[in-house]
């Protein structure tokens, strides 16, 4: 606590020095950053040259374990488990990005406006969002793909809508917070229109605290979508998919072929993981109180 | 201050309609966009003439104005009529109350195991708060909530299925040449207990382990998170502070003042914890071929057979709403302060 008073002072420090200072001290962040940006890179370079063809089958080399050939081994109808892996990170990235935007900017428009106009509207937002916080959503998300037809658009939907409400309750409570300061008073009386306001003042204001949910949200969506896809709902077989390379690994596992479930299963948590511990460091980036 | 109370749990039930409203509206606006006409699948064949479409379509009151259908949608949903199951035969009530045990049998195990685990290990996270076992038990924390229950439910199977041989076939609730004991609650271990059957009681739990083990390690991290953010914060009040000075044991200080004061949040949380376990409840029922209500809505939607998934959608409503009120009922009895909310 005393170091927080003896800075007070100091000049605050911008922001690219922050992030740095609060990734160089904590080590696992910086790792699972690393290893974020490692798996983009590949999955990008994937496109153009990847080990083996994702969807190439070749019955000669069914269940082969790990080798130098296959670094991962390969599945029941002998396509390249890294290969695939690789290139599910590509679709499931996608998936997270897409997902994770749309929850933005949905949930942002939805909860300023809620704050800032007040009133019913607000009250029934925040009503709705308070029980859509803690509600079985991944149900709703199985009916929503059931319901939208298997593609990657529903599942990109469906992933969407499991985020929505954190980011309406975010950008809720930040307007709320926002509008109460005096450069909306002097705004007002520079001739701004109410919605002039909202949408130049407070939004723009607002979305540095937003972002903050940007991060353990692609972790969401991530886990979201490959859960629907290793219950059968969203993408189909053959694309790769970690969910679905879990699911059609799952039998193989009461043999013994480990390799099937232990690489997509590993790509898929480090990612979530990351993802969820990198959250946790932007919390600390992005929020001012803490900037030093 | 009793009729407060009882006033309060009024308030609290009534608040809970339009939860239950706005469900039956969505699966109501779900039954209608999902692929396919409901009339056509009440006809015989696929050659079934428009007369006939319309006939049916009459009969199921479908055409009628929308706002007529949910009318009486909503009537039968009051009345307990879910509709029935086109792949069972059987009416969608009697289907789900048959397979309802299954799951709450192993999603109450997993709360338990998970509650368990997390409330000691945010306890001793808050006492030792900023020191390395804080850290590393955070970061378990975390570890669980990014491990999907597939996947910690696959790698359980591979290492105590295939590895080292400890657990049963990761299938069904019971092995199948042990005799079943008479069915009773439903809840296998209470029946095995209720009918003496102490074989079908280990193989009963046996297979329960692992998906309910799969199931706990990921609702691990919000339920110890609150404990230790709660338990942090009681540890710095005065009372504990008079607690050290006094002199009192550690037992006394943290667990009968500390934690005692610590737990009203844990308890509000396991309401979003019930919904995680919902969620989960689906996949690892899907992953261990366990015989619930989880599964057989998946087997249902994936056969298109939508009455099933209906009815699965309002029975994890209600049970949402039921929990929910119950924990807020509870936390009033506990806490004379929340009921002013």
């Amino acid at each position: 606590m005393s170091i927080v008073e003896t800075n007070a002072s100091a000049e605050p420090a911008g922001f690219i020095t922050h992030a740095k200072r609060v990734l160089l001290a904590n080590p696992v962040s910086l790792a699972a950053l690393v290893y974020l940006v490692a798996l983009l890179a590949m999955s990008i370079i994937s496109i153009f040259a990847s080990p083996y063809d994702p969807l190439a089958t070749d019955l000669g080399a069914v269940y082969q374990p790990p080798s130098v050939q296959h670094w991962f081994g390969t599945d029941q109808v002998g396509r390249d488990v890294f290969s695939r892996v690789i290139a599910a990170a590509r679709l499931d990235l996608l998936i997270a990005v897409s997902s994770v935007f749309l929850s933005f900017v949905v949930g942002t428009f939805v909860g300023s406006s809620a704050a800032f106009y007040g009133g019913v509207y607000d009250k029934a937002v925040g009503r709705v969002t308070d029980v859509l916080m803690t509600f079985p959503l991944f149900v709703i998300a199985m009916a929503l793909v059931a319901a939208l037809g298997n593609s990657v658009e529903s599942i990109i939907l469906a992933s969407g809508v499991v985020n929505l409400p954190f980011f309406i309750r975010l950008s809720r409570a930040e307007v709320s917070r926002l509008r109460s300061l005096s450069f909306v008073e002097a705004a007002r009386a520079g001739g701004n229109s109410e919605r002039d306001i909202l949408i130049k003042f407070m939004i723009p204001n607002a979305i540095p605290t937003i972002t903050v949910q940007v991060s353990t949200g692609l972790g969401w969506a991530i886990l979201n979508a490959a859960s629907l896809s290793f219950i059968g709902l969203g993408i189909r077989p053959p694309t790769p998919e970690w969910g679905i390379m879990v699911a059609e690994g799952a039998a193989a596992v009461l043999a013994g072929n480990w390799w099937l479930v232990l690489f997509p299963g590993a790509a898929l948590t480090l990612t979530v993981l990351s993802f969820n511990l990198l959250g946790d460091s932007l919390r600390d980036i992005l929020d001012v109180r803490f900037r030093r | 201050m009793g009729e407060n109370l009882l006033g309060y749990v009024f308030w609290r039930i009534v608040g809970a309609v339009p939860i239950l409203l706005g469900v039956g509206i969505f699966t109501f606006i779900l039954v209608r966009v999902l692929p396919g006409d409901p009339a056509v699948y009440y006809v015989s064949g696929p050659l079934a003439t428009q007369e006939e479409i319309d006939a049916i379509r009459k009969a199921l009151g479908l055409d009628q104005p929308l706002y007529l259908q949910l009318y009486n949608y909503l009537g039968d949903l009051v009345s307990g009529d879910l509709g029935r199951s086109l792949t069972t035969g059987n009416s969608v009530v009697s289907d789900l109350a048959q397979r309802l045990p299954a799951s709450l049998e192993l999603t109450i195990l997993a709360m338990l195991i998970a509650l368990a685990m997390a409330v000691p290990l945010g306890i001793v996270a808050a006492i030792r708060s900023g020191s390395w076992i804080d850290h590393a038990i955070r970061f378990l924390g975390t570890l669980g909530v990014s491990m999907p229950a597939f996947v910690t439910g696959v790698l359980l199977i591979l290492v105590f299925y295939f590895n080292l041989g400890w657990a049963p076939d990761p299938i069904d609730r019971i092995d199948p040449f042990i005799a079943r004991p008479p069915t009773v609650t439903g809840f296998l271990l209470v029946d095995s207990v209720l009918a003496g059957n102490w074989e079908a009681l280990r193989s009963a739990l046996g297979r329960l382990a692992l998906p309910a083990i799969a199931m706990a390690l990921f609702v691990l991290a919000p339920i110890m998170r609150i404990t230790r953010a709660s338990m942090m914060s009681v540890l710095t009040s005065d009372f504990i502070r008079t607690c050290s000075a006094a002199g009192f044991g550690w037992w006394t200080t943290y667990i009968r003042y500390g934690l005692r004061n610590a737990l009203l949040p844990v308890l509000t949380t396991i309401g979003l914890v019930t919904s995680f376990l919902i969620g989960a409840n689906v996949v690892v029922e899907k992953l261990f071929s366990w015989p619930g209500v989880g599964s057989y809505a998946l087997g249902a939607l994936l056969a298109t057979d939508y009455a099933p998934v209906q009815g699965y959608i309002l029975l994890m409503a209600l049970l949402f709403v039921l929990i929910n009120t119950a924990i807020d009922v509870l936390n009033a009895l506990v806490d004379p302060r929340m009921r002013g909310r």
